[in-house]
This record gives structure tokens, C-alpha cells and sequence, in this order.
């Protein structure tokens, strides 16, 4: 007993004594430099000496940066070593899709480093194509980093339409490529998007971009007799009062067939219109309004008096415009539905 | 039949080896361990404890197939047991085979007992194993007992501590042989550059083994590519062990 005790006690002795060496030894230490990432070896070679773990390495790397980031973030917000953390990483697992993204995110939005942000994310869509999260990533960063540049909406519904091809892409990313498009009449870079998710497996994507490539063709059509419709005015100084006027003076061939049953015609704002088109906008816009009712309703217990109350209580920012030139929402608001 | 029969007993002695038990108890450790530092990757897991299960059932393995393989021939020469052996109506290829089969055996036992136990762990924790995981463990074990003639090579010509030394060596180059092929461009006009290519061909690449990134982030790999290693593998294990053989019939006891 007593010779377990005078263990006991001479354990206790040396990891105290150890202990306060040690906290005298932290002192006597400078804190290690952030530099120290300087020493990193250049990942080109990094790469090659592993020993068949640069995986785990690129994990415990990717740790550092997330540390790195989240101290710097709280602190001097200086992010020197971060496209250097990030690309060691990534090139030591070029499969690791979430380093890429957030290493990318990080780069654009805490270094404001656009150009590098677009690098890492481009080079991660080498190795993994069929990560819908990249080009979505560089399709943000084009949007919100990039927004005076001319540009820069085109470039962010390219990478949308790379994101939706790759057939993973969330229902948002959908929705926003859709309305950049439609935004900036970006016709060829929505068809090259619904031409692509027409070879999916899935049959309703398949009929889902079937019918989006018809929308757009009958798009194209109304810009097309909208042409042709200032020709008219031009040459006979009053605008056609029919759409059949336009194929009577010769200036198009023939009136498009709508394969979805609508009809062209001319609207009081004087432009072509397709009914098929502006259905498709009004469910849209519809859909829109009845979030925007219901989120009132959530928050205050009760249907909106109106639709212009959805602005007024901040829950809307505007109101959609009905897609029917001379046309008005019509509101019920005893059930909180909208027409 | 002979072979056999020294397999059979170097598989019993190897089990009884401590130092197995020693590296399996640190490669278990590894593969529990894993998730604490999965914890502090931010979402990314299970990608982590994959990364970090294989490469424990790599590197446990390789020090494994190193240290039990180098001593395999020594520890009978040390013991004398090696005359009564040779004494009897067999040739010296049959020992070294029976070495290696016996060896071979034992790391397939220690790679199947650690995947399977990395798998199961993985799943009880929520995450999903893929058939690249098991692809990635069955090239991970041709690479151990490509090792593994390396390390009967070594045994047959040098002491075990040399032997390990010289073949741990083997094992971290032999992932980095690729630099070889992608020579910087300062090297256009040396005329060494042919001779370093050409011995990318001669060095064993171990990279060919490496599914283990791939694993982590469910990858698909084709079969072809996993029978292409395999036989890759197998020629360069059969030339090591005739090599070890040669080197042990020339052995002066």
C-alpha cells in the first residue's frame, strides 16, 4: 500500500514538474507564424511523394484551411496562404468536390480573388463533371462578383446551363438559369441548357425539355414577326392589326404552327405574343404571388386584402406583372387564391 | 506440395508474430479514430474516414508485409531451422515460395479483417460503401504483396533492418515514379531525359494500386483498370521472386 502510494505521488511529481517545464518552454516560444505555409512544399512535388496517402494528406490540408479561414475570417481578414492552401489540396485530391466549392466560395468572397476562385472551380470541373456544384459556383461568382461586367450574366447562364446538364442540379438552380435567361434573352444558351437535359434518363425531364424547346422556338418566332411587324409600320406608316396582315404583305412566309395549341397575335402594346408563351409566364408568375400570399399568411395569421398589401407588409418587393398586356390579377381573398 | 506445406507454417508462425498484434491494434485505433478528425472537416465526414480507413489498411499493411517479410528468411537462418529444412528433399525456390505464399495468405486474412471492419464502421455511422471501396482494398492488397516480394528479395540477400529500410524506401518512391514521366521542362535538353523516362517503366509504380481517392469520393473505376493493375502486379511479383529465388540458391550457408 504504502509503496503504491509513493508511486502514486512520484507520478504525480514528474507530470507536474513535466507539466510546468512545458508551460515554461510555451513561453520561451514565439506563436508559430502563419508563414510557416510558406514551407510548404510546392504541390507539383507534394503530389509525388505521398506514399499513396494524398488523400489523407489533402483532408488534413483542407482541415488547415478551413482553420486558416475561420481564424483570419474572426481576425485580420488577410487571406495570403488561402489559394495556396486551396490548390495544394485539390491537387493533392482532385476528386474532392466540397474543397473545391468552398475553397473557391472562400477565395471570391473573403479574398475578393475572383480570377482564382474561377481557376480552382474550373480545374475541379475537369475531375468531376458531374459535380452540378461548380459551375454553379462560378455562375455566382460571375452574378455577384463580376456584376458590372458586360458579360457576366451571359457567362453566369452558361455555367448554369453546364450545372443543369450535368442532371443533379437542384430545382433552384433551374429557377435562376431560367430567369437569367429569359432576363438577358439569352435564347441560345437556354436551348443549348433544354437541348442537353433532352438526352437525360429521366422521361419527365425529357418531356420537361421538350416542351421548354418548343417555348423557346415560339420565343424566337415572336421576335421574328416582331421584325418583320416594324416593317410593316415602316412601309405602310400604321402598324398591322392582325398578325395575318404580316403574311399577306409578304414579310413572312407563312404563320408558325404552335405545337402546343396556342395561337400568335398582336397585343395593344403592339407586339407579337404567343399564348402558349404567355401561359407559361402567367403559371410562372402565379406561382410567385401564391408564395408570396402564403408567407403572409404565415406570418400574420390572415390572407393579404389584397394583392398590393403583399408590398406594402415588406413580403414582396414588387408585384408581378400579368403576362396579358390589359390584363389584371384577379384576388380572392377570402381563400387566398389568385388568378 | 512442398510449398504448401512452408506456407502453412510461416502463416502459423506470422499469427504469432506480436508485432501483428501490435500494428493491428494501432490500425484499429486509426480506423475508430477516424471520425473524430471527420468531425472537424465541416460536413465532409464520411469522405475523411474513408481516406483515413484505407490508408490505415495501406500503411498497416506495408509495415506488416516489411517487417514480419524481411525477417522471414533471417529469422530461420538465425535459428538454424533453415538447415534442417533444406536438409530434407527440397529445392530453395520451393522455401522462398512458401515464404511469400504463406505471408501472402496472412496479409489477405489482415486486409479482408481490416476492410471489412472499415466498411462495417462507415455504415453504422451513416455513410454508404461502394464497390470502388472494395476495388480500392483488393488493389491495395496486390500492392502489399508486390511489397512483399520486394521484402522475400531483401530478405534472401541483406540483414532484416537493412532489408526494411531499403524496401519502406521502395514503397515511398514507388508512388512517385510518375515524376519521371513528367519531367519539367528544363529537362528537354538533357540527354539524361530518355534514360529517366525509360526507368519509369523499370520501377515499380505503386501509384496503379492507388484507388484510395477515388474510393473516397465514390468514383467509379472500371473493372479493366483494376485487372490491368492486377496483372501489372503479378508479372512484376513473379520477376522479384525469381530474382529472390536466384539470390537464394547463390546464398552461401
Amino acid at each position: 500500500m504504502r509503496r503504491l502510494a509513493a508511486m502514486a505521488l512520484a507520478a504525480v511529481a514528474a507530470f507536474g514538474s513535466m507539466a510546468a517545464i512545458q508551460h515554461r518552454l510555451d513561453s520561451m516560444r514565439s506563436p508559430q507564424p502563419e508563414d510557416e505555409l510558406l514551407y510548404l512544399p510546392n504541390e507539383h512535388l507534394l503530389e509525388h511523394f505521398t506514399a499513396g496517402m494524398s488523400g489523407v494528406i489533402a483532408d488534413l490540408l483542407w482541415i488547415r484551411c478551413l482553420v486558416y479561414t475561420g481564424k483570419h475570417f474572426r481576425g485580420d481578414h488577410d487571406f495570403t496562404w488561402l489559394n495556396h492552401l486551396c490548390e495544394m489540396t485539390t491537387r493533392l485530391d482532385p476528386y474532392f468536390v466540397d474543397a473545391h466549392r468552398y475553397g473557391g466560395v472562400f477565395l471570391a468572397m473573403l479574398r475578393a480573388d475572383d480570377d482564382a476562385c474561377i481557376r480552382l472551380l474550373e480545374k475541379g470541373m475537369v475531375h468531376n463533371p458531374d459535380a452540378w456544384e461548380l459551375p454553379y459556383e462560378i455562375a455566382m461568382t460571375y452574378l455577384l462578383n463580376r456584376p458590372n461586367q458586360p458579360d457576366s450574366p451571359e457567362q453566369a447562364a452558361r455555367y448554369l446551363a453546364m450545372a443543369i446538364k450535368t442532371g443533379k442540379a437542384p430545382q433552384y438552380v433551374l429557377v435562376l438559369a431560367e430567369a437569367l435567361q429569359r432576363d438577358y434573352n439569352l435564347l441560345e444558351v437556354e436551348r443549348e441548357m433544354w437541348e442537353s437535359m433532352r438526352g437525360s434518363d429521366d422521361a419527365l425531364l425529357r418531356d420537361l425539355a421538350e416542351r421548354k424547346l418548343i417555348l423557346v422556338e415560339l420565343r424566337v418566332a415572336c421576335g421574328n414577326m416582331d421584325e418583320a411587324a416594324a416593317r410593316y409600320a415602316a412601309e405602310r406608316g400604321s402598324p398591322p392589326k392582325a398578325i395575318d396582315d404580316l403574311a399577306a404583305a409578304g414579310l413572312i412566309a407563312a404563320l408558325p404552327q404552335d405545337p402546343l395549341g396556342g395561337s400568335f397575335f398582336i397585343d395593344a402594346e403592339r407586339h407579337v405574343r404567343n399564348t402558349s408563351v404567355l401561359d407559361e409566364q402567367v403559371e410562372r408568375a402565379r406561382s410567385v404571388l401564391r408564395g408570396g400570399i402564403d408567407a403572409f399568411r404565415q406570418n400574420h395569421g390572415r390572407w393579404p386584402a389584397n394583392l398590393e398589401e403583399l408590398e406594402t407588409s415588406g413580403g414582396m418587393d414588387g408585384l408581378p406583372r400579368h403576362p396579358y398586356s390589359g390584363r389584371a390579377w384577379q384576388y380572392d381573398a377570402a381563400k387566398g387564391a389568385v388568378e | 506440395m512442398r510449398i504448401i506445406a512452408v506456407a502453412q507454417n510461416t502463416f502459423r508462425e506470422s499469427v504469432r508474430d506480436k508485432v501483428l498484434y501490435v500494428l493491428l491494434f494501432f490500425a484499429a485505433s486509426t480506423i475508430l479514430g477516424s471520425k473524430a478528425i471527420g468531425w472537424i472537416s465541416i460536413g465532409q465526414d464520411i469522405k475523411v474516414m474513408k481516406d483515413i480507413c484505407l490508408a490505415s489498411v495501406l500503411l498497416f499493411g506495408v509495415l506488416i508485409a516489411i517487417f514480419v517479410g524481411t525477417t522471414l528468411v533471417h529469422k530461420e537462418i538465425d535459428k538454424r531451422t533453415l538447415y534442417t529444412i533444406l536438409a530434407r528433399p527440397m529445392r530453395r525456390y520451393e522455401f522462398i515460395l512458401g515464404k511469400y505464399l504463406g505471408l501472402g495468405w496472412l496479409l489477405g486474412l489482415v486486409t479482408a479483417v481490416m476492410t471489412v471492419a472499415a466498411a462495417l464502421y462507415i455504415v453504422a455511422l451513416g455513410g454508404g460503401v461502394d464497390l470502388v471501396f472494395f476495388e480500392a482494398a483488393l488493389l491495395i492488397y496486390w500492392e502489399l504483396l508486390l511489397i512483399t516480394a520486394f521484402a522475400i528479395l531483401m530478405s534472401s540477400m541483406t540483414s532484416p533492418i537493412l532489408g526494411a529500410l531499403v524496401v519502406f524506401s521502395i514503397f515511398v518512391l514507388g508512388h512517385g515514379t510518375r515524376i519521371l514521366a513528367d519531367l519539367p521542362r528544363q529537362f528537354d535538353d538533357v540527354a539524361g531525359k530518355r534514360a529517366l523516362e525509360l526507368l519509369y517503366y523499370v520501377l515499380p509504380n505503386f501509384s496503379n494500386f492507388n484507388l484510395l481517392r477515388e474510393a473516397a469520393n465514390s468514383v467509379p473505376v472500371s473493372g479493366a483498370y483494376v485487372g490491368w493493375a492486377m496483372l501489372y502486379g503479378t508479372i512484376y511479383s513473379v520477376f522479384l521472386l525469381a530474382a529472390a529465388s536466384a539470390a537464394f540458391e547463390r546464398k552461401d550457408m
